[in-house]
């Protein structure tokens, strides 16, 4: 993170052009020349670079931002020069980026905001960030920066349902939300970071637009809802009063924003309500008068500000923003503010505080099955976008044909069944998170049957449909055992006479399928084995085992895959009569392995299903392969040769930096942010927690929400250090 | 997969302009590329959705009903031949129009309609999954007050209680962009300045709505340091830059003024649905003649079945007789897109009425002056006609049938009626049953939606290899616009 005084210092010294080009000359220039530009210079511009003509001077030449911030990066990396060519020394490179970080603060902060993205997360060395040593180094209390952060869709949209039903206005189609006009990163990563996010023109358009529709929803709603003030007041021959507008007012701002409004902000938006009232009369007036309030800023932007001191001591967050992070942090949708209520009672002032009122929620409902911890494991594994790959209908013919009893009853047209495969995994997430015990483990390993249900759920379908045929049977029998004046039509008895025999046949069948085991593929071993991740995972013709590779060394391994290089042509040759495996051979020419070895080997071993997740045993004809192998995943225990799929995954399971990593991410999905070596201790003791509690996911976000990081905020400017030129 | 790295590389700051759009960070792509497209004067755009289908045969000369089953293109004059009844209100375009048959976009899933699904050529969606082809072609113009304007139109209740719609154009993945469905709210938006009386007031208090934004937002500004403040000064932006719209609109008050449409009863008594269809159309066609935007959308039925004007078709209450499963059956606007669209009569009034529409942009257009140039504005506009919802409403969306009016300057070739050949074959081409066809695998020229929308931006100069065909949609078709379509 930089700070406003590293930026101004950085500005200051980009501005003093001729001693910065002086010392270019002597510090970048020879390294240069010794090790680029024979490849970036005038001969040759791979990957359309050329070196040689840069000045350093961004003032005069603001267009090399960008081509230093590439340099930063690669020498920082050790990414170049090739790895063939000699490299230069240490000093050389230190002197080198020194100069860039000091004298290009362009390249500096393009670099620092690149790696704040989510896909840069891993690349804070896992090792150190894993050493005590780190953590000891730390500082004591290690913050997260202050900051706003934009809401959810989602939350937004469910924020109107539940103001149009608390006020009663008429449910218009189905209860329909106006979307939100703003959505999330698009990419397969973690999508809720904070700095990623703000608003647009366009989008703060259509949310003053919007805002406007709810209140004409609001006021022409139901004519017998006499729940809201505002269609009151709308429909009322009088103006409202002072008093009344106020309440509105008031009303608005605890639904919208989650706080009373300052004095001075009532007397604004009041006098601008009643403005507007005396201009067009009551309806109109008070539409026109309350959308700047119901499209606030605070709508939209949730703040992180803390307490900032003069002494820019990090400080805790204040009650009400400490209430809003929690309720943030456990749910997406509905309006509950569970936490509300401990700022009201003053008993959100401090860690203890957070530990009690995370306690009291766990009375009601465990940590792990908080809506935010599936939405991070959705996120981390990615599977529901198996629902978006596009897949030949053909093919899916061909699948209905070879496995008719799983993909029975879908609509070849539709999804193909795969939002049944993204509903089975749904499903067994959220039995491993009931359980709360080995949570990685199990997601990694528990045992699902050829349709992807675990045992779990499998036991509770079974229960479920057993007690609902019981409960049919007894209530029919019931009927037809009724007498008298009760007794049933003779026309309806045998109906449900009929329905009876149904409901005893359907029983038995539960029974009996419960002893048979399901035929047609062997059981399925974790998320990684399961139709959803593997489609998600694959193109619309064939597996993507390059993209699952690169999922097991990002989320399981910690590691990192450098960009593609611009120069590479990264499409496999095309030849029906090849399996993808051999046509992969092609990244095993030595510029593409240097990258590919770190992916290939993790992907091939799923290589046993085929792009729609159905088992195989063949391909063209052929046995599939599926041995695979781990290299340089950081921990020697894990590195070798697997024999297929289940090999990788089990071993991937039981090894301690595979944990780690998973709460690595953890910390980034909670905190809105990748983790520095500053979060070392926080990181540390997560882990502790998660590990020493049988890998429970309560304990994981417990220490997580009472981390520093979570509680913390530092860098935003004292109130008193406001000024009216701020 | 076909594409290169760098051939993707180049398409992808296109493809993904509405992704990152949120981030403060990424730069403005197709803005930057607008300047490659400002000479030659404006080339407007408008898209026109009709829902629940648009049936092959409705734009098809029946002496050409032979070649819907074809393994090459065919590309035949259209002057020889007359239009079906169907098409009767727009046969006086016939030698400005090119009728397009066999396009693909089973993709798209368009069975009962394709919200934000059609215009991007993507699997449908309730929230939008890539940027649209208005919103594309409307960052490649020269600027406007308003990049482009959406009109969603629906049955009267509907655009009564929802007066903001999110149906057809987004700006990327999930960023809908609004449609205006109560043409009042349109029309203040946009000719409230000069309107007079309350609703120039109302226009003046709209802006006001920005100032209280931007002193709110100081609040929160005036604690922030840094990247977070950078990042919450694109917030600030956006809120000054949507003023500097409604002021723009100020600006060019003289043409509004001059411009704007007759603010009848329609507007304020609609006395059935397409008393406000006309009005919606009447605030697009405006906002085009006073140089607003270049870039319409009409929605008509909101992308899904249940849109239909039936009030004004005068099928309020209608029963057929020998319905489904041989019984009586009330006709709702889902059930009139179940009807068989060659036999039923109800189905010309119906498509008479979409092209009356139609025409109620065209001719307008047609007859105004293109300011400062020569010949109509309609001259330099492309209108593109069809169905979100494929060929019929329970559609496959290979048969998927396309009208393009006008020639955008000189870029698109008229009077011609090209055919591709489809991934599947129709059971019976003259039957009703052009959904039930069968998928095949892409035959030599055929060309898939993505292809069409991709040819738009040819035309606008802006030469891409594909829209929107990647990540799990790449390959489904060759790169390249259909050539058979640009002059």
């Amino acid at each position: 993170m930089i700070d406003m005084r590293t930026i101004v210092c950085l500005l200051i010294v980009v501005s003093c052009t001729a001693t910065a080009s002086a010392d270019f000359q002597q510090s970048v220039r020879p390294l240069l020349e010794k090790h680029c530009i024979a490849c970036h210079g005038p001969k040759k511009q791979e990957g359309d670079r050329r070196f040689d003509r840069l000045t350093g001077n961004l003032s005069a030449h603001p267009e090399e931002g960008d081509v230093w911030a590439v340099i930063l990066e690669q020498l920082e990396t050790d990414a170049m020069p090739p790895e063939k060519q000699p490299r230069p020394g240490a000093s050389e490179v230190a002197t080198a980026t020194t100069w860039i970080k000091e004298n290009v603060g362009q390249a500096y902060r393009l670099i620092a905001r690149k790696m704040m993205r989510p896909e840069n997360g891993n690349h804070v060395p896992h090792d150190r960030l894993f050493d005590p040593k780190t953590a000891e180094q730390a500082p004591k209390i290690a913050a997260s920066p202050a900051r706003i952060w934009r809401v959810l869709p989602q939350s937004y949209e469910d924020q109107q349902k539940w103001w149009l039903r608390a006020k009663g206005a008429a449910k218009v189609r189905g209860d329909s939300v106006l979307p939100a006009p703003f959505g999330l990163h698009p990419e397969h990563e973690l999508k809720n970071y904070s700095f990623l996010y703000t608003l647009e023109a366009s989008q703060t358009e259509g949310l003053a637009n919007n805002a406007r529709s709810l209140l004409i929803r609001m006021i022409d709603g139901d004519p017998k809802n006499d729940r809201s003030l505002i269609r009151k007041l709308a429909l009322a021959k009088e103006p409202p009063g002072d008093e009344e507008l106020d309440k509105v007012i008031v009303d608005l701002y605890r639904h919208w924003i989650g706080r009373d409004p300052e004095d001075d902000e009532l007397a604004s938006k009041r006098s601008f309500v009643a403005k507007q009232i005396k201009t067009f009369g009551n309806r109109e007036g008070l539409i026109y008068g309350l959308v700047p309030v119901m499209a606030h800023p605070e709508v939209f932007f949730r703040r992180e500000y803390g307490a900032p001191q003069a002494s820019g001591e990090p400080s805790i967050l204040p009650p009400q923003e400490l209430a809003d992070a929690l309720n943030r942090a456990l749910q997406d949708r509905g309006n509950s503010n569970h936490f509300a209520r401990y700022v009201a009672n003053g008993r959100l002032d401090s860690r203890d505080d957070v530990v009690a009122a995370l306690a009291d929620y766990e009375k009601h409902r465990k940590l792990s099955r908080a809506e935010t911890v599936h939405r991070f494991l959705e996120e981390y594994f990615v599977y529901p976008h198996s629902l978006h790959v596009f897949k030949c209908p053909d093919d899916v013919k061909q699948q209905q044909k070879e496995n008719g009893l799983l993909f029975r009853g879908f609509d070849a047209t539709k999804t193909f069944g795969r939002d049944k495969a993204v509903g089975e995994t749904h499903k067994v997430i959220d039995k491993i998170l009931e359980e709360d015990r080995r949570v990685l483990t199990q997601l990694l390993t528990v045992r699902t049957d050829y349709m992807g249900k675990s045992d779990a759920v499998l036991e509770y379908e079974f229960q479920y449909n057993k007690r609902k045929a019981e409960g049919n049977i007894d209530r029919m029998e019931k009927e037809l055992a009724r007498t008298g004046e009760k007794k049933l039509p003779d026309d309806k008895r045998a109906k449900v006479t009929q329905e009876l025999e149904k409901q005893r046949k359907r029983l038995a069948e539960l029974i009996a399928q419960r002893k048979s085991p399901d035929p047609i593929g062997p059981d399925r071993m974790g998320v990684l084995t399961q139709r959803s991740w593997l489609v998600t995972h694959s193109t619309n013709t064939e597996n993507h085992a390059i993209h699952r590779g690169k999922w097991v060394r990002e989320r399981l391994l910690g590691g990192r895959i450098p960009d593609v290089p611009i120069t590479v042509d990264a499409a496999l040759p095309e030849d029906p009569t090849k399996t993808l495996r051999q046509r992969m051979q092609k990244t095993r020419n030595s510029e593409c392995w240097k990258c590919h070895r770190l992916m290939d080997p993790l992907g091939l071993p799923f290589e046993q299903w085929d792009h729609f997740g159905s088992y195989r045993e063949t391909e063209l004809d052929r046995p599939v392969v599926a041995s695979g192998e781990i290299i340089d995943s950081g921990d020697p225990k894990l590195d070798g040769p697997v024999s297929g799929p289940q090999e990788l995954v089990q071993r991937l399971a039981n090894s301690e930096r595979v944990h780690q990593v998973f709460v690595r991410y953890a910390f980034r999905f909670w905190m809105g942010r990748n983790e520095t070596l500053d979060d070392s201790r926080t990181i540390q003791n997560a882990y502790k927690a998660y590990k020493e509690n049988d890998g429970s996911m309560s304990s994981l976000l417990r220490s997580l929400l009472t981390s520093d990081a979570f509680l913390y905020r530092t860098g935003a400017v004292p109130k008193e250090e406001l000024s009216d030129e701020n | 997969m076909k594409i290169s790295r760098r051939e993707s590389m180049k398409y992808a700051a296109l493809a993904a302009s509405g992704a990152m759009v949120g981030s403060p960070f990424a730069p403005p792509v197709l803005q930057a590329a607008a300047t490659t497209s400002d000479k030659g004067g404006p080339r407007r755009f408008v898209f026109f959705l009709f829902s629940n289908g648009l049936h092959p045969n409705h734009v098809r000369p029946k002496e050409l009903l032979e070649t819907a089953k074809t393994d090459k293109v065919i590309d035949v004059d259209m002057a020889a031949h007359k239009l079906p009844e169907w098409s009767a209100p727009i046969e006086a375009y016939r030698d400005r129009m090119t009728i397009i048959h066999g396009v693909n976009g089973e993709h798209c899933n368009t069975n009962h309609g394709s919200p934000f699904g059609c215009l991007a050529g993507v699997k449908k969606g309730k929230s939008p999954s890539a940027p649209t082809i208005d919103h594309a072609v409307s960052q490649l113009q020269p600027k406007t007050p308003l990049p482009m304007l959406g009109i969603g139109l629906s049955q009267l209740g509907t655009m009564q209680t929802s007066p903001i719609s999110y149906s057809s154009s987004a700006a990327g993945e999930a960023k809908p962009l609004p449609l205006f469905s109560d043409p009042r709210m349109a029309y203040q938006n946009i000719f409230g300045c000069v309107a007079g009386g309350k609703s120039e007031a109302g226009f003046l208090a709209e802006t006001a709505w920005y100032d209280q934004m931007l002193a709110d937002s100081d609040r929160l500004r005036r604690r922030l340091a840094g990247e977070e403040a950078a990042k919450f000064d694109v917030y600030i932006n956006g809120l000054k830059q949507a003023k500097q719209q409604r002021l723009d609109l100020v600006r060019i008050k003289d043409k509004l003024a001059k411009a704007k449409p007759d603010y009848n009863d329609r507007f304020e008594n609609p006395q059935e649905s397409g008393d406000w269809w006309q009005a919606g159309i009447d605030v697009g066609v405006a906002a085009l003649q006073a140089g607003v935007t270049n870039v319409l959308t009409i929605d008509a039925g909101l992308s899904g079945p249940d849109g239909m004007p039936l009030d004004t078709l005068g099928l309020q209450g209608a029963v057929q007789q020998n319905g489904e499963g041989g019984k009586p059956r009330a006709i709702n606007s889902h059930y009139l897109g179940h009807m068989n669209q060659m036999d039923e009569s109800v189905w010309v009034t119906t498509r008479h009425y979409s092209f009356k529409m139609l025409d109620r942009v065209i001719k307008p257009l047609a007859s105004t002056p293109e300011p400062g140039g020569q010949g109509s504005m309609l001259d330099n506009t492309l209108v593109v006609y069809t169905s979100d919802s494929g060929e019929v409403q329970h559609s496959t969306g290979i048969h998927w049938p396309f009208v393009l009016i006008g020639n955008l300057g000189g870029r698109f070739r008229t009077g011609r009626y090209i055919q591709y050949p489809t991934w599947g074959t129709s059971l019976n081409p003259g039957s009703g049953q052009w959904g039930k066809g069968r998928f095949q695998k892409r035959p030599d020229n055929g060309r898939t939606i993505n292809a069409l929308w991709a040819t738009m931006l040819h035309a606008m100069g802006k030469p891409v290899d594909h829209f929107n065909l990647d990540g799990g949609r790449a390959g489904i078709d060759k790169l390249g616009p259909m050539e058979e379509l640009l002059t």
